[in-house]
């Protein structure tokens, strides 16, 4: 028997209904989603709840260092503090945390990596369950090349783990610390995706605990409506205690890289390359909409050379040197622009490097470790204590407009800042509603497009009020071009009626209430 | 807390990368106990005594067997190991311990000879010398040139950390006057040395770095080798080594206790000083079982002699230090 909430009231039932969304709430910070030191009916809920835990032997965290810990996620603009933390064991402790959280309808918040930007996993009062204690790798089956893990498990702890016996993950964000179970609930993009799809499209069966503490073994043959919910459901349906993930052979990349200096022409290419399934990994990283670089990668010498032979003419990128050339004669002439060029000049010196690091590169100097490098220079190049990373998700004739309107949106607000844009090839046999209320926008045919719009500080100084109606703004653009965004959770909630319409988002905030009676999984993120 | 240091946690952004090669989030799995969790605390108003005393921090700040991991993959260079060192040294006092009370009077406290008139200074902690068999130490100074040419300078100290908080550069002068070349079984000690003498880096060096430029003890490496490299003298020095050893590795075949980013994981020794009984630890036996995991390997090299008292536990194949591959 589902529990139901206490008492009607205590939490809102439907924080996304029409009276919810006037006008977009610009920041998160501390709101009273859970009063329950001023509520009266709620204000012993709290001692309750952790003294029925203690019964069962989960003891609460409820030290204020521990808490203090979890305050804010990678984006930096979104603060909130949980009454405990707890961090679990086992999908047994999970079921027994979500059971206790319906019958005091206490909130709990799931974190991973923590490494949204939006407040996702930020617990603002309640439990904050942090699921990085789950880290084991159950199984590893080397002939069928499948791995079982637990869902806190880091994806470098699987890749770790994995190189050792000569295999890889398929598809992983360029982020070691985030976790597979947090992955799976949003997407995971990784520069193969224009081959793989998305990393939540390489799981092939969950252990979830629903919210109300049922642990089911789920596939898309097994409970099959469960894990269609789960994955890409934004946390809202449950959380993965264990998944099984297909794997593959270890492989280097062989990497090429094409410059540009349009912005349009660069994504025409990318597009040639993504939909021509002409290589493994593609991406584009730009610095402002001046120096635009065409990643192009390969698992084999094979399928380079096919490359080089059969796509490669087409595209109308240039060498380093030729770029360097062509750069150097646009600034000679516009020396009004010195201050931009020697911006584009020290990027170009500090960042490179560190994409082609020695440690990282076989003899014939291709990358070893693409993660490896990609997230470390992602941290130390883009990362900081306050990160914006607005995105759009395009189909394929959208997305040129997509970029162009939000680069736009970017030179409005910083001097300088950094595009990232990837394809991703949908899932051809997924169902119809697979990708609904999710990154890949719904008339997306074969290939979705998504590109990132990250500032880059440079140690200028910016209100939370600026970065969050830069994001606003990257998002109306979204709206307006019925598009869908990566990052709709948390602090952009105010968007989902306005991305995905009124018909999806009820079915969708139905099923949750049939599934989380007390609305207490991951409160607030969407629902 | 100087400023330095102040800034290290000031300056982190919470990323986590810490937490991917550390032993003690690998055996805990507590946040808090790793630098990542320390800093967002501190950052969040838990500083200093406040942090120190609390449940879980505390407890991260004696455990850290200062491997320096997290520093290869911190990206805002963070000096970690220092942080942590500062921390101990006020828990200490805090506590009501005295470890570092004699090494405040100066470092002829706990230095056993100098080096004068020896070209060589091989410079041992007492931990390693009581984990350690004489003749290898022996050994280890015929290699370099015997009794004539070699000092062999003993910290005596039962808290190296706290006594080189407290080191002093004069001092730190006096001692090595005299000697062309500084080998440390101590990874710790090597920063140290160098930011005090105007010896070349080159010149002061690990034990590991030293022995494996001998011919003699490069072609003692088999490529079926395990090859465990000492973690401080690495992760310490990362930026100069890294390329050293994947050269060692690429020219012998053989495989190393490196993770992924190229950092080096630890057995966590610091923790045998610590421990009771027969001397290791869980975290040890924690360690050495992963650092083995999935790995073939028919023979295993340590660099540091204490190492392979702990992989003995774990494995049945052959476990020896570098230095015994010396021996004729």
């Amino acid at each position: 028997m589902k529990p139901t909430p206490k008492k009607a009231g205590t939490m809102h039932l439907d924080n996304v209904a029409p009276d919810s969304l006037q006008g977009i709430p610009r920041q998160r910070v501390n709101p009273p989603m859970w009063r329950r030191t001023s509520d009266e009916d709620a204000k012993d809920t709290w001692p309750a709840f952790v003294s029925d835990l203690k019964d069962l032997g989960i003891n609460i965290n409820e030290g204020r260092a521990k808490r203090a810990i979890f305050v804010t996620d990678a984006g930096g603009l979104s603060y909130g503090m949980p009454d405990g933390v707890f961090s679990p064991s086992s999908a047994t402790d999970i079921a027994e945390i979500l059971k206790a959280a319906q019958r005091h309808v206490v909130p709990v918040t799931v974190r991973g990596g923590g490494l949204g930007t939006e407040g996702e996993a930020v617990a603002f009062g309640g439990l904050l369950l942090n699921m990085s204690s789950m880290q084991r790798v159950v199984d590893i089956d080397a002939k069928n090349l499948t791995a079982r893990v637990e869902g806190g498990i880091f994806w470098h702890e699987l890749a770790e783990v994995l190189r050792r016996k000569g295999l890889d993950y398929i598809s992983a964000p360029l982020n070691f610390t985030s976790t597979v179970g947090g992955v799976l609930g949003v997407g995971g993009v990784d520069t193969n995706s224009p081959k793989y799809g998305l990393s939540a499209d390489q799981a092939i069966a969950l252990k979830v605990v629903t919210p109300t503490g049922e642990i089911v073994e789920c596939s898309p043959t097994e409970n099959s409506e469960l894990f269609n919910r789960v994955i890409l459901g934004y946390g809202q349906f449950g959380v993965i205690a264990e998944a099984t993930l297909k794997i593959r052979k270890f492989t280097p990349m062989r990497m090429n890289y094409f410059y540009y200096s349009d912005l349009r022409t660069a994504i025409e290419d990318l597009r040639v390359i993504v939909e021509g399934e002409a290589s493994d990994y593609s991406g584009i990283l730009t610095i402002m909409d001046r120096a635009i670089t065409l990643l192009v990668g390969f698992d084999s010498k094979e399928r380079e050379d096919e490359f080089t032979k059969k796509t490669e003419p087409k595209l109308r990128g240039h060498g380093e040197i030729g770029f360097g050339l062509r750069m150097a004669i646009y600034y000679a002439f516009r020396p009004w622009k010195i201050g931009e060029s020697l911006y584009l000049l020290k990027r170009r010196l500090l960042l490179f490097p560190d994409l082609m690091r020695r440690e990282f590169t076989g003899k014939d100097g291709e990358i070893v470790d693409r993660t490896v490098i990609f997230s470390r220079a992602v941290w130390k190049h883009w990362g900081s204590k306050k990160m914006t990373i607005p995105d759009l998700a395009a189909p394929e004739d959208k997305f040129i407009e997509a970029v162009e309107r939000g680069n736009a949106v970017c030179k409005k607000y910083f001097k300088y800042y950094t595009l990232y844009c990837v394809g991703i090839k949908k899932k051809q046999d997924a169902g119809d509603n697979h990708y609904e209320m999710s990154c890949v926008p719904k008339d997306a045919v074969n290939f979705a497009y998504g590109c990132e719009f990250e500032p880059s500080y440079g140690g200028g100084k910016y209100s939370r009020d600026k970065l969050q109606s830069f994001k606003n703004e990257i998002y109306d653009i979204g709206v307006d071009m019925d598009l869908s965004c990566y990052r709709f959770g948390g602090m952009m909630k105010g968007y989902i009626r306005r991305l995905f319409g009124d018909e999806v988002v009820e079915r969708h905030l139905k099923m949750k209430q049939e599934a989380d009676p007390a609305m207490i999984l991951n409160k607030n993120t969407v629902f | 807390m100087t400023v330095e240091t102040n800034n290290a946690y000031e300056n982190c952004t919470g990323c986590a990368l810490c937490l991917l090669n550390c032993p003690l989030w690998r055996s805990t799995k507590d946040v808090l106990q790793t630098p990542f969790g320390r800093f967002k605390a501190m950052q969040l108003g838990h500083l200093s005594e406040d942090v120190l005393k609390e449940a879980g921090i505390s407890e991260g700040i004696e455990s850290c067997v200062l491997c320096g991991s997290c520093e290869v993959l911190c990206p805002t260079s963070s000096a970690v190991t220092e942080v942590t060192i500062s921390e101990r040294a006020k828990l200490n006092v805090l506590s009501g311990k005295k470890t570092n009370q004699k090494s405040r009077s100066g470092a002829l406290a706990f230095v056993k000879n100098t080096s004068e008139k020896k070209e060589v200074a091989l410079f041992i902690g007492t931990e390693d010398k009581d984990t350690l068999d004489s003749e290898l130490i022996e050994q280890a100074v015929n290699l370099f040139g015997g009794k004539e040419k070699v000092a062999l300078i003993e910290a005596r100290t039962s808290n190296l950390e706290s006594a080189l908080a407290v080191m002093d550069n004069k001092e730190i002068r006096r001692i090595f006057k005299g000697a062309k070349e500084i080998v440390s079984f101590e990874g710790l000690l090597l920063k140290p040395l160098r930011k005090a003498l105007s010896l070349p880096k080159k010149s002061i060096i690990s034990l590991g770095e030293r022995l494996l430029k001998i011919p003699k003890i490069r072609q003692a490496l088999l490529a079926s080798d395990l090859y465990i490299i000492d973690a401080r003298s690495y992760n310490l020095d990362y930026e100069r080594l890294v390329n050293f050893y994947d050269e060692v590795k690429k020219d012998i075949g053989l495989s190393m206790n490196l993770d992924l980013h190229r950092s080096v994981t630890t057995l966590g020794r610091d923790n045998l000083k610590r421990a009771e009984g027969e001397g290791v630890s869980e975290l040890n036996l924690t360690q050495a079982r992963w650092i083995l995991e999935g790995r073939r390997f028919k023979r295993i090299v340590t660099e540091h002699p204490a190492d392979a008292l702990i992989f003995r536990k774990v494995t049945d194949v052959p476990v020896l230090s570098i230095l015994e591959l010396a021996k004729d």
